[in-house]
């Protein structure tokens, strides 16, 4: 991908407003999920923090294999980085709204994997009453090199 | 025990065994298609090994877990970061490590990461948790 391709695809992959939609935990999954993640006992009805993720990829409308194509990302995708906020714990059986869009998409060079883009986007957990009680940033790592693009 | 922490203090070191079946249990709950996280005939395929790699959330868990036994409440982890370094295979063993960096009067700021028992880092992280 030439720099004017890049260019182009980063103006147009940046800003993008994700569908967003709603997501709800209810009690077994917490069960499940706190047992699979290892979690130590938490207060009844509180959600693992690792929830923030999982809660905002559940409820923004779009899947994860939807969101890379749009920045066109082959084969070698990979879950660079992540960063969660929580301005209060989330819980089961709330309802809650996932609003978001893909930030940034920066060009890279690793000496390991040649050239790659790094695709940072980021959502908002909103609860019932309209405040955001979590933010959720993740970072993918799309290789670059010839023949791993999806376009 | 977050009360007793100052600048230079280290977390206990907290150590997980990786499970396989917790893997199967994420991928539904994540919806998660990914094949390498439960079929081992589907990571020999991709010339992966022979045994499911972990999910990325899991590997992000075990140092929040660390994190969580030194708080009163699951309220007071105000921000988590972390840059994924390495994968992990079922039976893998890492341990959690951390360093407090900064104590406030409202906050204190660590940086965690987690290793591998034989060797090699997963993930590189931070934290930031209220002090009550």
């Amino acid at each position: 991908m030439s720099d004017a391709e890049f260019q182009a695809l980063h103006d147009r992959v940046v800003g993008t407003q994700l569908p967003g939609g709603t997501f709800i935990v209810a009690e077994y999954e917490r069960w499940l999920s706190h047992d699979a993640l290892q979690s130590p006992p938490l207060p009844e009805g509180l959600l693992h923090p690792v929830w923030v993720l999982l809660g905002a990829l559940r409820g923004m409308g779009i899947t994860l294999g939807e969101l890379m194509a749009i920045a066109e990302a082959g084969e070698g995708t990979m879950f660079g980085e992540t960063e969660l906020e929580q301005v209060e714990p989330l819980r089961t059986g709330v309802v809650y709204l996932v609003r978001g869009s893909i930030t940034q998409l920066a060009r890279r060079e690793s000496r390991k994997m040649g050239p790659m883009d790094l695709m940072t986007f980021r959502l908002e957990i909103v609860d019932p009453t309209g405040a955001v009680v979590a933010v959720s940033v993740q970072v993918f790592i799309i290789p670059r090199r010839s023949g791993a693009n999806a376009a | 025990m977050l009360r007793d922490l100052g600048p230079g203090s280290t977390l206990p070191s907290l150590a997980f065994t990786v499970d396989g079946p917790s893997m199967k249990i994420l991928s539904l709950i994540m919806r998660d298609p990914n094949p390498m996280h439960y079929d081992p005939a589907a990571v020999q395929a991709l010339g992966l090994g022979d045994r499911p790699i972990n999910q990325g959330t899991i590997n992000m868990a075990y140092p929040i877990n660390a994190l969580l036994r030194i708080v009163d409440s699951p309220a007071q982890l105000k921000r988590f970061a972390c840059r994924f370094q390495g994968s992990l295979v079922a039976g893998d063993r890492v341990v959690v490590s951390g360093l407090v960096t900064a104590v406030d009067e409202e906050t204190v700021s660590l940086d965690i990461w987690l290793d591998r028992e034989d060797g090699g880092r997963v993930l590189t992280g931070s934290a930031v948790l209220a002090r009550g």
